[in-house]
């Protein structure tokens, strides 16, 4: 190794108090970042009590305990005019209704958050009677049940409820026709700025039952016809 | 002085060596410290979600409606697959 020169160790002599001088700002800096946000957070005691803090979080959160009903396939008897399912166990018997499916529980919706929230719904897919099942008079509708009067709540994450959900009461408590799903959303508790969907353990989830008629001239098809529907939740 | 001349170039040696130490190490501790900090900061955000929940859940009916054979059930008891067999 050739000699070096004393020029050379005071290069690398400024170079290292450089980089030890950027490097101490640079890391100074980044610590002061951390007081502007958190300035109870110490690394000392200052005093012989110490201070903790903790915050929690609105959580908006809903769970789809049953996300699929399906009645099946099947055909009107002969010898009736329609056949009418829904999914609170009361499809008509066999002399109307061939091969479908008896349900008894509709879509249940659990609010898992922490916090009090609007569901809103809408439709894509077949949501009108006449594209779901067709022919004379065809019906396709819903109804939004507070679960703890619907036909069947079971499933729910943690008990079932023992009160109404939506504090000012499930809108389209009665069965009324899909289509309008199709072209808006519609808030089934709550809207936009009012948030009713109450989390508590007692009171936290809907029921959305079905109910169709399907008419012996109800278009035939090789296979399922589907309406999508969507649930969102918002809080504030 | 041949004693001399080689005792000045270890002692130049050994301080370039010490000194090229030291600008290598602080590069790294400057490099590991503010990795450290970094993390330490992102841990404490605010905006990190611990849970991740849906608030959109999609559902669906469903229904197929097929061909009457032109068979007649006149009573709900029957076994429908003997019903229509034959």
């Amino acid at each position: 190794m050739s000699d070096v020169s004393n020029k050379t160790i005071v290069g690398l002599l400024m170079v290292a108090l450089v980089i030890t001088v950027i490097g101490t700002i640079v890391s100074v800096g980044k610590m002061n970042t951390l007081n502007s946000g958190y300035l109870d957070l110490t690394g000392a005691a200052t005093s012989a009590s110490g201070t903790t803090t903790l915050q929690v979080d609105s959580n908006t959160a809903i769970v789809g305990v049953v996300t699929s009903l399906d009645f099946g396939n099947g055909f009107i008897n002969a010898t009736a005019s329609n056949c009418i399912l829904d999914t609170e166990g009361t499809r008509q018997s066999n002399v109307s209704c061939v091969g479908f499916n008896n349900l008894s529980q509709g879509f249940l919706i659990e609010n898992t958050g922490n916090s009090n929230i609007s569901l809103n719904m809408s439709c894509s897919g077949n949501c009108s009677a006449a594209e779901f099942i067709g022919g004379t008079n065809p019906s396709f509708t819903y109804k939004v049940t507070s679960a703890n009067t619907a036909n069947d709540q079971s499933g729910q994450s943690s008990s079932n409820d023992t009160g109404v959900s939506c504090e000012e009461g499930w809108h389209n408590s009665t069965y009324s026709e899909i289509g309008q799903l199709d072209v808006s959303t519609y808030y089934i508790c709550g809207d936009a700025t009012t948030f009713n969907f109450s989390y508590g353990d007692l009171v936290d989830a809907v029921v959305i039952d079905f109910n169709v008629t399907v008419p012996e001239d109800a278009n035939q098809t090789d296979s399922q016809l589907n309406a999508t529907f969507t649930f969102a939740a918002a809080s504030t | 002085m041949v004693n001399k001349r080689r005792n000045k170039d270890l002692s130049n040696r050994v301080v370039f060596m010490a000194i090229l130490l030291v600008v290598l190490v602080s590069v790294a501790s400057i490099g590991v410290y503010y990795n450290f900090l970094n993390n330490y900061n992102s841990n404490l955000s605010d905006g990190e979600n611990i849970f991740n929940n849906d608030n959109q859940i999609n559902g669906k009916v469903s229904i197929q409606i097929v061909k009457n054979e032109g068979k007649t059930i006149s009573d709900e008891n029957v076994n429908l697959n003997q019903n229509f067999e034959g």
